[in-house]
């Protein structure tokens, strides 16, 4: 009997065996994602070697998230093992699912053959993620990732659906007028605030760097030691420094970032609201020329 | 210090600060697969699926090949995959692999 077997996990964030780390919880709408399947592999752990913060059967009460913010990441290993005398070769269609109340809200899926003598294992690891947003995480309640393996074709591949739940108190998604996108300013908490191309408004809540020079609202990009963070002048009269800042990167991971255009130098200090992929981060061209992006949510590039 | 200028997104595509993603971006991975010998160990298969449904081969053994041919699995495409392997990367399925089971 062909041994098949599924690893589903829903967690904040991965390390690849690459070294690459994303974090989704608490981080910005489609980052650019590094790459996380071109290390090595094996049938146990697939290709991550750390997959922080299981989520799966807890309640979660997504405190400090607004909507736009990520939340959690599927990832899901599906295996097949052939022992003396077996040998597979068929079609399988490898699906996840994000789903609320029975509904779906997202699906990754992808067919695979799978052609294997014996003495053999085979296996795929898929990953998909979900955030807050009307059409996501759009109100408390349950929400399950699924995964399964279904038959298509020649040897019996299909895996029995495996589900993992947990309870969200999510935030209002609640959008504001269109007519604000893009809104920029600072805020009586000295956070600089944004409307994003969600129309929701996001906060990015600087680094204290003392006293300033300029008045409240003053923004610029730092250069030298500080060179290419975003800078601006709080209403108490300092200087705040927004806490990340990561230059464009060609991104892995479905609907991903491009390669940085690099315009050069010449641009330096263009900033606009994204509206492209993740909707919710401030672009702009640093001193150094590149396109560097920069938003309310957590770093994502580091463990959660 | 350099003083912000802040510009429309549409202003930003136009001057060339960003891209327009749909067509010019690379295709996302959003899963990769192995098959391994377990006698040993070896991996002697390895690919990655974009997100249009192509696998991209990125390894693949002499014995994992001579295994598929004689299976005679991707048998009309065993001289594409030599070009691949002596390559870095190229997509070798067709978008659908039903469609490629049936060139098969």
């Amino acid at each position: 009997m062909v041994s098949k077997s599924m690893c589903s996990w829903m967690v904040e964030g991965v390390k690849a065996t690459t070294g690459n780390i994303m974090t989704f919880y608490k981080t910005n709408f489609n980052m650019p994602v590094p790459d996380l399947f071109s290390g090595c592999s094996n049938c146990d752990c697939g290709f991550m070697c750390l997959r922080y913060c299981d989520i799966g059967w807890t309640s979660q009460g997504l405190t400090g998230f607004y909507p736009g913010y990520e939340v959690a990441l599927q990832d899901t290993i599906f295996r097949w093992e052939t022992c003396g005398g077996e040998s597979l070769d068929g079609y399988t269609c490898l699906c996840q699912k994000w789903c609320r109340s029975g509904c779906v809200m997202g699906t990754n899926a992808t067919y695979a053959h799978i052609v294997q003598p014996e003495y053999y294992w085979s296996w795929y690891e898929l990953m998909q993620n979900t955030g807050v947003a009307g059409w996501e995480i759009c109100c408390t309640g349950t929400y399950c990732a699924l995964s399964c393996a279904t038959c298509v074709s020649g040897s019996d591949l299909s895996i029995s659906a495996c589900t993992i739940c947990t309870d969200f108190a999510a935030p209002s998604v609640s959008q504001c007028s269109s007519t604000l996108r893009g809104s920029i300013w600072v805020g009586a908490d000295n956070g600089l605030h944004y409307i994003n191309s969600n129309c929701w408004e996001h906060v990015i809540t600087g680094c204290d760097c003392g006293a300033g020079f300029g008045s409240c609202g003053a923004l610029w990009i730092g250069t030298g030691t500080d060179a290419n963070y975003l800078f601006w002048v709080g209403c108490d009269g300092h200087t705040y420094r927004a806490p990340w800042k990561i230059c464009q990167f060609c991104s892995t991971f479905s609907n991903g970032a491009p390669v940085n255009p690099a315009p050069g130098a010449g641009y330096a200090g263009s900033l606009w609201m994204d509206c492209q992929f993740g909707y919710t981060h401030l672009a702009y061209i640093g001193c150094d020329g590149n396109k560097y992006l920069a938003g309310g949510a957590n770093y994502p590039y580091v463990a959660p | 210090m350099i003083p912000v200028k802040i510009i429309s997104f549409e202003e930003a595509l136009k001057q060339g600060l960003t891209k327009v993603e749909q067509e010019k971006r690379g295709l996302g991975v959003v899963a990769a697969g192995c098959v391994m010998n377990k006698k040993t160990g070896e991996i002697v298969q390895k690919s990655i699926v974009k997100d249009d449904g192509t696998h991209e081969l990125v390894h693949m053994t002499d014995e994992r090949k001579k295994f598929l041919k004689d299976a005679g699995v991707y048998e009309e495409h065993l001289e594409q995959f030599g070009k691949i392997l002596g390559e870095k990367k190229e997509v070798f399925f067709a978008k659908n692999n039903l469609k490629l089971k049936q060139q098969v």
